[in-house]
């Protein structure tokens, strides 16, 4: 439990760029380094967190449940904001010039920069576990990504889980 | 509104959650920005505890199965699609796509929360060596 706590609060503490670019640290400390979740659990609580209304790391109470249980999800979720909520009350309140030092701004740009390159090692980890049971599956990824530019992420989601559902059955 | 923005963007976090503490604060305070932060945050909490139960709870079958496997499918086009609108959007200069490559490459072998410190330790080392001893900022 204090390690799942530890690694959120990291994240959270982390997370220049916003939420998306804080998912590779997710990945590689819930996967990689703890395993609490699997590769193809990770792919799935990331399509979870962007088909429920809300932010996206909070992915952090998925990840929780799958670790701890209800304890989990509600430590995790509460992690994961804390870094970020109390430096949102600071900047609004004592610490308002801390955002317009120029410290701050640089160390987030370049800190952002990097997590946003850190998200294509996150990539090649979601690809693997579909790779791995068909590779031509990622000719549906790429169509995903293309529509994308126009359609809903929700809807994308629910169209591609239908279709696996359905040809889950017919092959089965 | 503006302001939210203005201030909360250069700070670690969820942007959307970190605009919705900052405006409870205009409103009321320490206890207003704690009580929107929780009202925000919670729903959705729930809802993503009650999707892990879910999922967990899930029968074997092939229908879930090709299910799941839809979502990763989906996961990974969506994914590659927001990488590639946050890199237009905050890796604009040549420099800064170069860390988000170089950082691309680092995570391989590194751990990842040591590459994001690491390049952003450059970026201030970086942005004082460029114009030193300028504004009222304090390292």
């Amino acid at each position: 439990m204090l390690e799942l706590v530890g690694a959120f609060l990291l994240v959270g503490g982390l997370a220049f760029g916003g939420g998306q670019a804080a998912l590779p640290l997710v990945e590689r400390l819930a996967v990689g380094t703890f395993g609490w979740v699997t590769p193809a659990q990770f792919g799935v609580a990331v399509g979870l967190s962007y088909a429920t209304p809300g932010p996206v790391l909070i992915i952090a109470a998925y990840i929780g449940y799958r670790a701890e249980g209800l304890p989990g999800a509600a430590a995790a979720t509460v992690a994961v904001f804390a870094v970020p909520v109390l430096a949102a009350v600071g900047a609004a309140s004592t610490v308002q010039r801390l955002s317009t030092t120029r410290w701050l701004p640089a160390f987030g740009r370049t800190a952002g920069a990097a997590a946003i390159g850190l998200l294509a090692v996150t990539l090649l980890s979601l690809a693997r576990p579909v790779v791995e049971v068909h590779p031509v599956l990622l000719t549906g990824s790429a169509l995903i990504t293309l529509a994308a530019r126009r359609a809903h992420p929700q809807l994308l989601l629910a169209v591609a889980v239908l279709i696996g559902a359905v040809a889950g059955l017919v092959t089965s | 509104m503006r302001d939210a923005l203005t201030y909360t963007k250069p700070l670690p976090g969820s942007t959307v959650v970190q605009a919705v503490t900052f405006l409870g604060w205009r409103l009321a305070g320490l206890r207003g920005a704690l009580a929107a932060t929780a009202g925000f945050v919670a729903p959705a909490a729930l809802l993503m505890t009650a999707a892990a139960a879910g999922t967990a709870a899930l029968p074997d079958a092939a229908w879930v199965r090709g299910g799941l496997l839809g979502l990763q499918v989906a996961v990974v086009g969506l994914l590659a699609h927001s990488m590639v609108g946050l890199l237009s959007k905050e890796a604009r200069t040549v420099g800064l796509a170069a860390v988000a490559g170089a950082a691309a490459v680092a995570g391989v072998f590194l751990n990842a929360a040591l590459v994001v410190a690491a390049a952003g330790l450059a970026g201030t080392a970086v942005e004082y060596r460029r114009r030193p001893r300028q504004g009222a900022g304090g390292a």
